[in-house]
């Protein structure tokens, strides 16, 4: 009754946490369509007043695919860090598309297809973000993981230690690193702003 | 190494940013000697750790979002003149304006700049709008235009002086009069609009204003799609429903929350149940920290009881408002209308006992009703036949099943069976008769019926078909269940509730009662068992206790009578019979049986009760019930006249109870077919769930389509006798044929009655 039952999130997701790495393909161009019909909707709606938080709309995708009454507490974790990781996505070829658009001949009303208006300013820092969090990758690719859950997945640190399978301590002191880490690369390729 | 120079500039910085700011320095020149590169990575990293960003400081969303551009006094949009912001609406800012041509001031509500870019998007937005302009009515805000102006799309309606509800409900409860006034104007408006086929959608607090002179209009209507059934269009809903999803979801029905659902006007329903409870109780039904807290708890709570201080009626009707299913609900706005102003307008305790409101049912319904007054009735034992002035309330309102109601000795409590949790068994539910608060008592997925109290009133005993079937008892405030006689039925307490009837064996399906049936009566502590009746064929709805508790009553056939049963007539040798309890002793009430002689149903008997003496019997007649009391001599072997009726019951009454103060409580049901269509395959398998049809307030019979599958014909039983409807199943439309002749019935298979 909970959720779709029409939907095979549920399933994959099951399947996943028992071995089957290789569902993670399936699952993830149906979490990627329901993040994009969740997010043009809460784009379209967006208030004043209210923060959007990813998390939101990652738990919305949650609550809509996975059929809770079979899905456990470490089901529900690497659902949220494959989300995390396609909301990532998402949000940043967003952001890409806009950056373009602007080099190519300043048109005021971005023709995109779906809703996320980014403001021009605020996409070039999401690239950049995303383009420095891929450097971390390459020095300690769990902090960069951990970024990607925290910060576009809104996970907490409890999911976080549940879907990589280490202590929340760990978490916690990579999360700390990280951002201190990308701070220091963001400012550096933006000397100006600040 | 990369790596491992990575590793340590890990480690200094985790020391590091463990001492305090000034002893930082000191403990990196110590611990990376002569590596000042190292140092410098790691005082780097420590800094920026104290530094803000913006983006990453935030969320990834919330910073990047634009806004609608803010319009200032004397801006103008076409021929509309902005005067000044009224608020915020659901989807961008509202302002005062005035229309410069028509000379006349409007609200206009202006659009995020997000859909700008899309064609399509303005297009249907239009078309919607367009649609909510057509709805006129004095509860819904008038639509006049929607446009667009350079970057700006707009939307142009009614401008209403007053008060959102959202403001009114700040201040605290409404009384139960404002209430039930605003509650009804919802509902009419609302029940125009879902005519029209318009849905909201987004109903809630803030989208309702009160005028000052006390109307209630409802605000953006039909920004959501219009109705359209099932086809192409309706992948355009799942954006559209969403318009709530982020702000306030508290209000959006559960087929909402879960999305990709079909919602109809019953989603409307849920959101006004919703909606009432906050008005009576000045609370969220739903609550949580965040909105997906606030959804899950949609989906899964039923929120706590109303204030003593509301009707527990009005109690009842949120609550079959904000049923999680949509067939469990009111079906239209117009049925919870009339419920509304159905409820007393003074506080709970000035309830008056009300005559049976004139519901209408989606399904079977039995409902439990309380005769009040009856108490006065039994002390004036005049023999007159005059009909007493007994009077009714309805105590249940649940669509689906209620049945075997049965009232504490105390008259305080009542119990019954109801399928309201799950349709799929009967629970036990006990309810306090003048508040109307409720407890489950049995929560397993088997069935579970006739529940009786204990004479403190503490207890309930029932009949579980749980493994092979047995009769609990379990605290009427609820609690652990226990086990108490395995195989038996019917569990009735003595008057001093030392002792417990029942029954064990087969249900009988004959007639002249049944010998499979052995009637027992047990210590309620424990100890012998004695087999009451031995040797008698018995009907099992008939044993009652004498009110002092020292003897069994029962009709069926006993001794030498049996062996002639089979050679004669049908009725011979039926006879009331009184045993001791013991079941030593037995004797005849010749009389008694005569009382079912004319009727074509097996006899029962609801209760004996005292001062004066007599027995508390349903008797069917056609459709309808009278309870009637027969009046019995005290040793229970003398029948007396007349027979009084106390009460006449429209449906079939099952069981009637009575507590020591003269209330009785019998449980009342009708069957209302209505017709349904489920959408059956090629290969004959059932694709769909089942789709209600009919709504009407009469049962619905014998539906015949066209065989285009577009029209669908059908009898009903509304107004004077049985007619023939014809219904438009793709426009909705539907006719009374017109002549009134005799009418060819042809069963077709869609038709299904729900139970």
């Amino acid at each position: 009754m909970g959720a779709n039952t029409a939907s095979p999130v549920t399933e994959l997701l099951l399947r996943w946490n028992g071995g089957e790495r290789s569902c993670l393909d399936e699952l993830i161009p149906l979490l990627e369509q329901e993040l994009r019909r969740i997010a043009h909707c809460h784009m379209r709606n967006e208030r004043p007043g209210h923060t959007l938080q990813t998390t939101a709309l990652i738990n919305e995708a949650y609550l809509k695919l996975v059929d809770q009454s079979r899905a456990n507490w470490a089901n529900r974790a690497h659902f949220l860090a494959a989300a995390s990781g396609i909301m990532r996505h998402l949000l940043v070829d967003h952001a890409r598309g806009l950056c373009r658009e602007r080099r190519g001949g300043a048109k005021l009303h971005l023709p995109l297809k779906e809703d996320l208006v980014f403001s021009p300013a605020k996409s070039k820092a999401l690239v950049a973000l995303n383009d420095a969090l891929d450097e971390l990758a390459e020095l300690n690719p769990r902090k960069a993981q951990v970024v990607e859950m925290r910060y576009f997945g809104g996970l907490s640190v409890e999911e976080a230690a549940e879907a990589l399978g280490v202590h929340p301590n760990t978490i916690v002191n990579d999360w700390r690193l990280a951002r201190a880490w990308l701070k220091r690369e963001l400012a550096r390729g933006a000397p100006d702003e600040g | 190494m990369k790596a491992d120079r990575w590793r340590k500039v890990e480690e200094l910085f985790e020391a590091a940013q463990l001492l305090p700011l000034d002893r930082r320095g000191a403990f990196l020149l110590e611990a990376c000697p002569g590596d000042a590169e190292l140092r410098g990575e790691v005082e780097s990293l420590l800094k920026a750790a104290g530094s803000s960003d913006a983006l990453l400081d935030g969320s990834p969303l919330s910073s990047i979002v634009e806004r609608a551009p803010a319009l200032k006094a004397g801006d103008k949009l076409r021929n509309f003149q902005i005067m000044g912001p009224l608020g915020r609406g659901g989807m961008g800012e509202v302002y005062r304006a005035r229309d410069l041509r028509l000379k006349r001031e409007v609200a206009i509500k202006t659009l995020p700049p997000a859909w700008a870019g899309d064609r399509d998007r303005i297009a249907r937005f239009e078309r919607e709008a367009r649609s909510a302009s057509a709805l006129n009515h004095p509860n819904i805000v008038g639509v006049f235009d929607v446009g667009h102006e350079g970057d700006v799309s707009f939307i142009v309606s009614e401008l209403v002086e007053g008060e959102t509800l959202a403001r009114l409900i700040e201040r605290g409860p409404l009384p139960i009069k404002k209430l039930i006034e605003a509650g009804s104007q919802i509902c009419e408006g609302l029940a125009a609009a879902h005519a029209a086929g318009v849905i909201h959608r987004d109903l809630k607090p803030s989208n309702i204003m009160l005028t000052r002179d006390g109307r209630v209009k409802i605000l953006d209507f039909g920004l959501a799609r219009q109705e359209r059934g099932q086809g192409p269009e309706s992948t355009t809903m799942e954006v559209s429903h969403a318009g709530s999803i982020l702000g306030t979801p508290g209000y959006m029905s559960p087929e909402q929350v879960r999305g990709g659902e079909a919602t109809d006007a019953r989603s409307d329903l849920f959101s006004l149940g919703v909606i009432l409870y906050e008005m009576a109780s000045g609370k969220r039904a739903f609550g949580g920290a965040s909105s997906i807290e606030v959804m899950n708890s949609i989906l899964k709570d039923e929120p706590p009881e109303l204030p003593v201080s509301s009707p527990p009626a009005l109690d009842r009707i949120v609550r079959r408002c904000i049923e999680k299913e949509p067939a469990r609900r009111f079906q239209t706005a117009a049925d919870l209308g009339f419920a509304l102003q159905s409820l007393p307008m003074g506080s709970a305790t000035a309830e008056t006992p009300k005559t049976k409101v004139a519901w209408k049912w989606a399904a079977l319904v039995t409902g439990l009703v309380i005769a009040g007054g009856a108490y006065g009735l039994w002390k004036h034992s005049s023999l007159s036949s005059a009909q007493p002035e007994t009077t009714f309330r309805r105590l249940t309102n649940d669509p689906g099943l209620t049945s075997d109601g049965a009232i504490s000795p105390d008259g305080k409590l009542f119990a019954y069976a109801s399928d309201r949790a799950d349709p799929s068994h009967l629970d036990i539910w006990v309810q306090q008769v003048d508040s109307g608060g409720l407890v489950r008592i049995t929560n397993d997925p088997a069935d579970h019926a006739d529940p009786a109290f204990s004479a403190d009133s503490t207890q309930v005993a029932f009949r579980s078909e749980r493994g092979e079937g047995a009769i609990y008892i379990a605290p009427a405030i609820g609690g652990e269940a226990r086990l108490l006689i395995p195989g038996g039925k019917r569990p009735r307490f003595s008057p001093d509730g030392r002792m417990l009837m029942y029954w064990t064996g087969q249900e009988p399906h004959d007639v002249r009662g049944s010998s499979e049936i052995k009637l027992w009566v047990s210590p309620v502590a424990g100890g012998e068992s004695a087999q009451i009746a031995k040797g008698c064929r018995l009907f099992e709805q008939t044993p009652v206790w004498s009110p002092d508790g020292s003897r069994i009553l029962f009709v069926g056939t006993c001794g030498s009578d049996i062996e002639t049963l089979g050679s004669r007539t049908q009725n011979y040798g039926l006879k009331g019979w009184i045993s001791t309890i013991d079941g030593k002793h037995l004797k005849s009430n010749r009389d008694l049986y005569g009382i079912w002689r004319t009727i074509h149903a097996p006899p029962a008997i609801g209760q004996w009760i005292a001062k004066p003496s007599r027995l508390l019997i349903p008797l069917p007649s056609g459709d309808a019930t009278s309870i009637t009391a027969v009046p019995i001599s005290e040793e229970g072997t003398e029948m007396g006249d007349p027979i009084q009726k106390l009460a006449f019951s429209g449906g079939n009454v099952a069981r009637v109870s009575a507590a020591l103060d003269g209330r009785i409580v019998l449980s009342s049901g009708t069957m209302e077919p209505h017709i349904w269509s489920l959408a059956i395959d090629s290969k004959g398998s059932v694709s769909r769930l089942p789709r209600q049809l009919t709504f009407g307030p009469a049962g619905e019979f014998f539906p015949t389509l066209s065989t285009d599958g577009e029209k669908l014909a059908f009898l009903s039983n509304r107004a004077n006798g049985q007619r023939l409807f014809y219904r438009d199943l793709v426009t909705g439309g539907r006719k009374k044929s017109q002549p009134r002749g005799t009418v060819t019935t042809r069963l077709c298979s869609i038709m299904t009655a729900r139970s």
